[in-house]
């Protein structure tokens, strides 16, 4: 048996080591990491999706010819088709839009797919055609933590990223505030490191309507609190931390503009209100002495790391979450310091490593001539309404590589409305995702194994990795460097692709630490030169004159002017504000909460197929037995959830663990309409708006529905 | 020499990454059969819960007794390391005895009459000195193999944890960092 590294490319916030384990010709066995486990160097273990690959490889449902849709488009009727026949008729639909209506008129629907590799990627693949074929609408900001990018960069200038895990090693308190790590990790071993820090003497805290699996292994308090309504909370510590004179005045005043302003808004004196522990206690759920409690803890166990997660964000006017946590650990002084966080935080711009000296390259997706974007959660709205409805062009062809945005993105009946109206659509995919069954022409793409490529591990690149190729592609299937690389041949594209796949890789990693090439081909893994363990912030911090921020005042902004300037006070005000949310007069009809979480047995839509995952849990809504009670519905009963937007059919799991008067859906699940349209697959996104907050966040959680028996 | 397991409760995350290394290790395919298992224990009522996980799998037991109850003689306890192993060709299909005498859900069936098949602790890769699939995959290093002797030096004496069996009966070859 051959022992191979390879990678794991998907969406999911680790990358780790698999290897491949081969025998005459065929894959039988993954295992991770082969190089030593040590307290310094952990191996880097891959979760319960990466060790299930091999089903995923040879999952009998792998797309391996090219398909010609037959019936009416999205009824998943196709047949096989050449290759020859496919790319031709791609080409020929590609040239005739640009001709009739520019290249505006294409949009670019390409997702997660593969986001770790550095050739294969999926998004940069799609961008780089279509930006060499003269444009094309992108879609342009994050539907996973808009909200945060929103708050960092008027609060601190620019985005800013998460500290190294080792800093950590200092926090008295860790408070994870809609923070699961233990299924939506934040890089590789990430839990693993939680639990040595507890077991050090770190104190942890967790706020989250659901006793998450990190809460059970970590916390040594749990807040459960209802969905959406995290910045009441926020503001109510802040309350208690002006009232007794719990602030870091020195750390407000050295580093920070506007507090005095905050400080009057969460007092009461701008409107009246006191954002007292007692106020927030009826919106919130969290018992006011709870909340004393926790800011007194806050407050004194310094440093203190307010670790936030995207969840609270992904709500109405949930950029005032990630705003707020910013002011909080402004408060207390825990910013640029070791064993502190900064209370958001997100993923720089350009992927998901922050700027790194010796980074290895990556295919370069080229400038856009048409400069046309979108914002994400409007690409069904851009494709309904084009210019008329105020969009940049009318879009006529969609492309996408790896994006299923029909499942992922919020209204999927809205979706379907826009897929409908295309006039042609193409789609490279492994399997028939939602959105591949409403192609045209579908090209099947070869998953990691049946490629090669270089994948950096960790947000920040703390190791690079040599992702070999262990298999032939499977039946017909082409990598979709291939696939482009002969699209842009077609389209009259010269320099698509310059290099062999090979030729490429040796490209990115030349001037990197890992310049010798074949030797880093050979090892497979490579850690990274050490270096010290980074805290965002910290020149700033050590000396705010010689490092102002890039804010307009140079500080960090509390109060933003650049907000302010916008003039709209109401919808995004200059201050950290809890506004309610617009649902709120819907909860006659929709008495229940929806939050809508990640999966351990899925990456976004990715590995719900595989049966040795699906076996492990049936995929369930979570509801409180109180609520159960109500609707007489006992463990298991198929309900239907349903609110303005769509409904979906799937059965419940009661649990004590979740609050009562919240649902919880683990996203991702593919939708499955019935004869009916009506979903029933669970499928999250059926019940999400199309539309997002105020401040670009995506309206995941915090979603009215009612629940009936079905 | 006897071998056996440590599991550290405080750390599993219930993530299922053991169950699911085993079953690709070994080549079982989704369904029944289930070498490694990671069962959670919800207890309380909303705000006041506790949450536990297992995973187990066969324990090796000091007194097997699925070896006692099996009428054919097709499960025996090796010598060199306490291994309780299954000869799959003696097993009668259907039978399911040693199912019954076993306190922790040790022997496993796929669909149909197919013959016992069970955790045998990885024992080409112990006898290789590697240590078994699922102690290799944890993500929180919550499980450890090796002989008993020396995880009760490393790990303590602790034989039993909130939702495990009694001991008392099979002395499992079994150590626990229990939760709570």
């Amino acid at each position: 048996m051959q022992t191979v590294i390879t990678g794991c490319p998907h969406d999911c916030g680790g990358a780790c080591v698999l290897v491949a384990h081969v025998e005459g010709g065929a894959l039988r066995h993954i295992t991770t990491d082969p190089t030593s486990d040590t307290e310094d160097k952990p191996q880097l273990r891959a979760c319960v999706r990466g060790r299930a690959q091999r089903q995923r490889v040879y999952h009998p449902d792998r797309l391996k010819h090219p398909l010609k849709r037959v019936g009416e488009r999205g009824r998943g009727e196709f047949v096989r088709i050449s290759w020859e026949e496919a790319l031709d008729t791609v080409a020929r639909e590609m040239l005739r839009v640009r001709a009739a209506y520019g290249p505006g008129a294409i949009l670019n629907l390409s997702g997660t797919g593969n986001t770790k590799g550095k050739l294969h990627h999926t998004v940069i693949m799609a961008q780089r055609l279509l930006n060499k074929f003269g444009g094309q609408t992108f879609t342009n900001t994050n539907v996973s933590f808009q909200g945060a990018i929103y708050a960092v960069r008027r609060a601190f200038g620019f985005t800013v990223g998460e500290e190294d895990r080792e800093t950590l090693a200092h926090s008295k308190l860790i408070i994870l505030w809609g923070d699961n790590p233990a299924v939506s990790h934040s890089g590789t071993n990430i839990t693993h490191h939680y639990a040595t820090l507890k077991e050090r003497g770190a104190r942890f805290i967790c706020i989250d309507p659901y006793y998450t699996d990190t809460a059970a292994a970590l916390a040594d308090q749990w807040l459960p609190i209802r969905p959406g309504t995290d910045t009441a909370l926020m503001l109510a510590l802040a309350h208690t931390l002006i009232a007794e004179g719990l602030t870091d005045q020195p750390f407000l005043e050295r580093y920070t503009v506007g507090y005095e302003a905050f400080r009057d808004y969460v007092l009461g004196r701008e409107d009246g209100v006191p954002k007292t522990p007692a106020w927030q206690e009826p919106i919130t759920g969290v018992p006011a002495a709870a909340a004393v409690a926790l800011a007194r803890e806050y407050a004194r166990a310094r440093p203190a790391a307010l670790k936030t997660g995207w969840g609270p964000g992904r709500t109405a006017y949930g950029e005032q979450f990630h705003r707020a946590g910013i002011a909080l650990s402004a408060m207390t002084g825990n910013i640029g310091i070791p064993g502190g966080a900064t209370g958001a935080w997100a993923p720089s711009v350009g992927g998901m490593e922050g700027p790194q000296p010796g980074r290895v390259r990556a295919i370069s997706p080229g400038q856009n001539p048409v400069r046309n974007w979108i914002p994400y959660w409007a690409w069904a709205d851009a494709v309904l309404k084009g210019t008329a409805g105020g969009y940049p062009s009318d879009i006529k062809l969609i492309y996408s590589v790896g994006g299923n945005h029909l499942n992922q993105y919020g209204d999927i009946n809205r979706g379907v409305a826009a897929l409908r109206q295309a006039e042609f659509i193409a789609v490279q995919e492994q399997f028939m995702t939602p959105m591949a069954r409403f192609a045209d022409v579908v090209l099947p793409a070869t998953t990691h194994f049946e490629h090669q490529d270089l994948q950096t591990i960790h947000q920040k690149g703390e190791y690079f990795l040599f992702s070999h190729q262990v298999l032939p592609p499977q039946g017909e299937a082409k990598s979709d460097l291939e696939i482009c690389s002969l699209l842009a041949k077609r389209l009259g594209i010269e320099d698509f692709s310059d290099h062999s796949e090979e030729g490429w890789l040796r490209s990115f990693v030349a001037g990197t630490p890992v310049a010798d090439y074949d030797a880093f081909k050979a090892q497979g893994l490579r850690h990274r030169p050490t270096r010290e363990p980074q805290v965002p912030l910290s020149a700033f911090v050590a000396d705010p004159a010689a490092n102002p921020l890039p804010t307009p005042s140079g500080k960090i902004e509390l109060f933003s002017e650049r907000i302010a300037k916008a003039g709209r006070p109401d919808t995004e005000p200059p201050l950290p504000k809890y506004i309610p949310s617009w649902t709120e007069g819907q909860i006659k009809a929709y008495p229940l909460v929806l939050t809508t979480v990640q999966s351990r047995r899925r990456a976004s839509s990715t590995f719900g197929n595989l049966p040795w995952l699906a076996e492990l849990e049936e995929h369930r809504l979570a509801m409180n037995p109180q609520d159960a009670r109500a609707r007489g519905l006992k463990d298991g009963a198929r309900v239907k959830v349903f609110n303005e937007h769509g409904a979906t059919l799937i059965p419940v799991r009661l649990t004590e663990r979740l609050m009562p008067g919240v649902v919880s859906l683990e996203q991702g699940a593919n939708y499955d309409p019935g004869p009916d349209g009506v979903d029933r697959a669970g499928s999250a996104n059926v019940l999400t708006p199309g539309f997002a907050s105020p401040g670009g966040a995506a309206l995941t959680s915090a979603i009215p529905v009612q629940v009936e028996r079905a | 020499m006897q071998w056996g397991f440590f599991f550290d409760q405080t750390r599993c995350t219930a993530c299922q990454t053991c169950a699911v290394a085993c079953k690709d290790w070994h080549d079982v395919p989704a369904g029944p059969a289930s070498w490694r298992r990671v069962r959670t224990r919800e207890e309380g009522r909303f705000p006041l819960v506790a949450v536990s996980h297992l995973s187990l799998s066969c324990l090796h037991c000091a007194r097997p007794a699925c070896r006692d109850a099996c009428p054919v003689h097709a499960i025996t306890k090796r010598r060199d390391n306490g291994v309780v192993v299954v000869d799959r060709a003696k097993c009668l299909p259907g039978c399911r005895l040693c199912l019954e005498a076993c306190p922790y859900e040790a022997p496993q069936y796929r669909d149909g009459a197919t013959p016992m098949e069970k955790c045998d602790l990885c024992l080409e890769r112990i006898v290789a000195g590697e240590s078994p699939i699922c102690v290799n995959s944890c993500p929180m290093r919550a499980l450890a193999a090796g002989p008993l002797r020396k995880l009760r030096r490393r790990y303590g004496r602790v034989t039993a944890a909130p939702g495990f069996p009694d001991p008392a009966a099979t002395r499992p070859s079994m150590l626990f960092k229990p939760k709570g």
